[in-house]
């Protein structure tokens, strides 16, 4: 560990309490100096940065065909390197559709699918968890036994159950997702807030006669919204995955519109013939974002608990 | 108990010299150093008390002594020497601390075993570092109990922390610090938290223990009245250096650093009406920003252009007294 | 007692018991029992007592921050005891609380200004501009400059975060303030800062005070009266002059000798009080001081010894002395 002496010469401090940031540090420097010693933020960061540009300009980009244009004697083309060519780059599946293109299409209704639902379900859950947390009582008792029930409940089930009473659409994903996650966040909420209610600032603001809601407003949620922007991320992972195992089951997006799972469902049967690639890039490029998607969250944790954050960046000296 | 006659009395033998000791914390302004070149002596059957207020360096002095710093703290340099021997050496580290230099902190629950009774936490102490053995454990183990003042010792051997009162747990503590018959004891705010009638049962047990058993006592304390009731010496620590040192009568009575005097006239007393608090103007320091004089001038009513130069060195002013001021330094003193 | 007129606030008898879960068994904790005290526009009442003697739930029994099990606690002559939470909302104005932790005390993620701005929120139609220069002059009444609004809390020290909290406890020009060891966790140099802070507002905004706090020293440096307490019961109450030149409570008398003075010349064989603090959840019977108090005759522990007055307005809580 290398060290080096402060800017006036020898300084001479002290060593009990707690470190205060001091100010002339802003918060943007830190962001960036604490992001340059953590790989795996930075690759959270990229993966996830490429990912919503896909989703967001896919169509508009150059070169990129048609995804549901089909072209029969295109068919089952192999990826560039086995055989096919800069045409279809990642090859075409069993209609002779362009696989990139379709990927590309597919990340669209991931991210439309996995965000909508997690906010839904962190708006939902966020205001039940301050409510059960701060009003107590039989709310509380309610609101908690409500996610304990929520928790129980497989919700491939009450997917099951809702496409078979109004059909499959993606609205139906995004609300079988969202609230079969909502109590995660009533959870973690209600019990940030149970700490928070004790403290003195809280009960300042009831001795001056604060209405609740202004507490919980003004007082109480703008301290939880680091700790859930952190789970928000985390469940977005999850939620990518969700939608892509109803899409796989046939409850989500429909045919010609795409989507990973969908994808992997209907390139299943050519894993064997002369079809890997369909399942392969698919497959991959779930994995990949949820991967994405984690490291941003594991490094948004790291760097929200000022203790860490401070250590990781005092590691080495920036620049 | 009385200080008035310390240093005149039998020559005492030397057991702690610590010289030029530094410890340094990275933080974005470089190395911030908590203690900077602080340089003490403790000798036998003496009461050395260490005073500052939060931020002064005053507990990671404590734990320097040992060796012992918490990372990303270091030493940076100095050297601590018991009886002759380098504590900083882990060899020596390890054979001295926690036998022939013991220690107590604020917060006993800390340093309690939460999962173990006290007799089994003092079994293990005196099994694997006095090597006692068979039912002289348990003789050993009611003694030190009994020595701590704590009633009934063999029901209170079953017993765990938690169930335990403050002032108990800290007698424990005592307790286990004595087990090792120890030369010197470092006490980092032993009745801080407690409550005044216990922090008196506390501090008079540790006043009489020290004075039965001949040890010598290092007491880091914030609170002036707490040093002035206890010990013999005092210094006073602003800003991880040592600005007066002082036998504790005349400390009290004629204090020469500015912030001594300061926080002096920041205490009300309980035995006295009125007086005003002057207290001391400012804020303590940013432990970032430290000037390159002395720690104390934006904060000192007799700050001259010479004090925001270069930290004033801590010189002998008088017998046994000595104190880190330009403005004391000239004044020749009987 | 000697009040001249109408006491500004007083409580009559006011118990507080509540239950706590210890394991699985349900017990009630003993806080508060036939607490009666009156506070005279202009003056500060000390309140001192060791951990567990109730003097914090007093004080919010005061403010009615705590539901009294019995009792009452009038304000200005009118009994608040029965008011809804909506009629409370309006005494808020009256009374406020200075907190021992200044770090907790303000909400981190909000600036200074909107801490500061919010009793004026709540409470008045102040906007805009206007509300701006009330916070600036509240910030520069107790010595900070109007650059501090818009900081974070963390920006401060503890002694200036405790002028804020301070600034912000008087935004709606309250009458009573109730300062629960306010200098508590501020260093020396600090404190003496803060009570000099306190005195002179009482003087220029006409403030009375109940000033809790388990130091005996500062509470005899700024109160006209003084009332100790221990395990929930008053032990005696009067003039400072009476407490600490003439202690008759024998717990009084051990409590003050308990203090460390400054002053190494004072030192001499003290008696330390022997025993430990009961818990307030298992009080003992008769004078809950009876477990250590060196005087104890066979009535104290049968019989809980009335305050009576032993002076004008010194009244004391023992049978012995």
């Amino acid at each position: 560990m290398t060290t080096v002496e402060g800017p006036m010469g020898p300084t001479s401090g002290t060593g009990d309490g707690e470190g205060a940031p001091s100010g002339s540090v802003t918060a943007l420097a830190d962001l960036r100096s604490h992001l340059r010693k953590s790989k795996a933020g930075v690759s959270g960061i990229v993966i996830c940065s490429l990912f919503v540009l896909a989703a967001v300009a896919g169509p508009w980009l150059p070169l990129i065909k048609d995804p549901t244009e089909q072209s029969l004697p295109d068919r089952l083309t192999p990826p560039v390197g086995w055989g096919g060519t800069w045409a279809h780059p990642l090859g075409t599946d069993q209609l002779g559709r362009d696989i990139l293109a379709r990927l590309i299409d597919g990340a669209r209704i991931s991210l439309l699918v996995s965000v909508t639902a997690v906010v839904i379900a962190a708006v939902l859950g966020t205001v039940l968890g301050l409510v059960a947390g701060y009003v107590g009582g039989r709310i509380d008792t309610l609101i908690v036994s409500a996610a304990d029930v929520q928790m129980a409940f497989p919700g491939v089930l009450a997917g099951l159950i809702l496409v078979a009473a109004f059909g499959p659409s993606v609205w139906l994903v995004i609300i079988v997702i969202s609230i079969s996650s909502w109590m995660v966040f009533t959870r973690v909420g209600r019990s940030l807030v149970l700490t928070l209610k004790t403290s003195l600032f809280v009960e300042a603001s009831e001795l001056a006669g604060a209405p609740s809601y202004r507490i919980m407003w003004r007082h109480l949620l703008p301290n939880l919204v680091s700790s859930l922007i952190t789970l928000c991320v985390l469940e977005l992972a999850a939620a990518i995955l969700a939608e892509s195992a109803f899409a796989f089951l046939g409850f989500g997006v429909q045919p010609p519109r795409s989507s990973w799972g969908l994808m992997i469902q209907q390139g299943r049967n050519y894993v064997t013939d002369d079809g890997w690639w369909i399942v392969t890039f698919a497959g991959l490029a779930i994995s990949v974002v949820v991967l994405g998607v984690n490291l941003l969250s594991l490094w948004l944790q790291s760097f929200n608990d000022v203790a860490e954050r401070e250590q990781i960046i005092l590691e080495r000296p920036g620049a | 108990m009385s200080g008035a006659n310390s240093g005149t009395g039998g020559r005492t033998e030397r057991l702690l010299e610590v010289r030029e000791l530094t410890v340094g914390f990275p933080t974005r302004d470089g190395i911030v150093r908590g203690v900077d070149r602080l340089t003490l002596n403790v000798g036998s059957h003496e009461r050395l008390g260490v005073v500052g207020e939060s931020g002064s360096g005053k507990s990671v002095m404590g734990l320097a002594i040992l060796g012992m710093v918490l990372p990303p703290g270091r030493i940076m340099g100095g050297s601590v020497r018991w009886r002759g021997e380098d504590v900083l050496d882990p060899a020596v580290a390890g054979r001295v601390r926690g036998r022939e230099i013991a220690m107590i902190f604020q917060d006993p629950m800390v340093s309690l075993n939460p999962l173990k009774t006290v007799g089994s936490q003092l079994r293990e102490l005196l099994r694997r570092r006095v090597g006692l053995q068979g039912p002289a454990i348990r003789r050993r183990s009611l003694e030190l109990l009994d020595m701590v003042g704590i009633a009934n010792p063999g029901d209170r051997l079953k017993s765990y922390a938690y169930e335990l009162s403050g002032g108990m747990r800290q007698r424990v503590m005592i307790a286990t610090a004595l087990a090792c018959e120890p030369t010197l004891v470092i006490a980092d705010e032993p009745t801080t938290g407690l409550d005044v009638t216990i922090q008196d049962q506390i501090l008079t047990l540790l006043h009489d223990l020290s004075a039965e058993l001949g040890m010598s006592v290092l007491m880091i304390a914030h609170d002036l009245g707490v040093v002035a009731q206890f010990c013999d010496r005092v210094q006073v620590m602003y800003a991880g250096r040592i600005v007066e040192r002082a036998p504790i009568n005349e400390m009290f009575a004629d204090p020469q650093h500015p912030y001594s005097l300061g926080l002096l006239h920041s205490v009300p007393r309980v035995d006295r009406h009125g007086g005003e608090l002057t207290g001391i103007p400012g804020e303590p320091l940013d432990r970032a920003r430290f000037p390159p004089g002395c720690a104390f001038e934006p904060r000192c009513s007799e700050a001259r252009d010479l004090c925001r130069d270069a930290p004033p060195p801590l010189l002998k002013i008088a017998a046994m007294r000595s104190v880190a001021c330009y403005n004391r330094h000239g004044e020749t003193r009987a | 007692m000697n009040q001249p007129a109408t006491p500004l606030v007083e409580s009559r008898d006011v118990s507080v018991h509540y239950t706590r879960w210890v394991g699985s068994r349900r017990r009630t904790v003993y806080a508060l029992d036939d607490f009666s005290i009156a506070v005279a526009p202009g003056e500060t009442v000390g309140l001192v007592g060791e951990s567990g003697c109730g003097k914090s739930t007093a004080g919010r029994a005061l403010l009615g921050a705590v539901k009294p099990t019995k009792g009452r606690v009038l304000f200005a002559g009118r009994d608040v005891t029965g008011l809804t939470r909506r009629n409370w909302r309006a005494m808020r104005r009256h009374v406020q609380m200075i907190f021992q932790d200044p770090y907790s005390a303000l909400n981190p993620r909000i600036k200074i200004r909107d801490s500061i701005a919010e009793p004026f929120l709540v409470h008045t139609r102040k906007r805009g501009a206007e509300l701006d220069a009330a916070v600036v002059e509240l910030l520069e009444m107790v010595g900070m400059t109007a650059g501090a609004a818009d900081k974070y809390p963390h920006a401060f020290s503890g002694g200036q975060r405790q002028r804020i909290v301070i600034a912000r406890a008087l935004a709606l020009h309250p009458s009573f303030l109730v300062a629960d060891e306010a200098t508590a966790a501020l260093d020396v140099s600090i404190q003496a800062q803060i009570v000099n802070l306190m005195v002179e507002l009482k003087d220029t905004v006409g403030l009375s005070y109940l000033f809790i706090s388990h130091n005996l020293a500062v509470v005899r440096h700024v109160s006209d009266r003084v009332a100790i307490m221990y395990l929930g019961h008053l032990m005696e109450i009067g003039s400072h002059r009476d407490i600490y030149e003439n202690p008759t409570h024998p717990y009084s008398q051990a409590l003050l000798s308990a203090v460390p003075v400054p002053d190494p010349t004072t030192r001499g064989s003290r008696q330390p009080l022997r025993g430990d603090l009961p818990s307030p959840m298992d009080p003992p019977k008769g004078c809950r001081f009876n477990t250590r108090c060196p005087l104890a005759v066979d009535q104290c522990f049968h019989e809980r010894p009335p305050l009576t007055e032993r002076s004008s307005g010194h009244l004391v809580a023992c049978w012995v002395n």
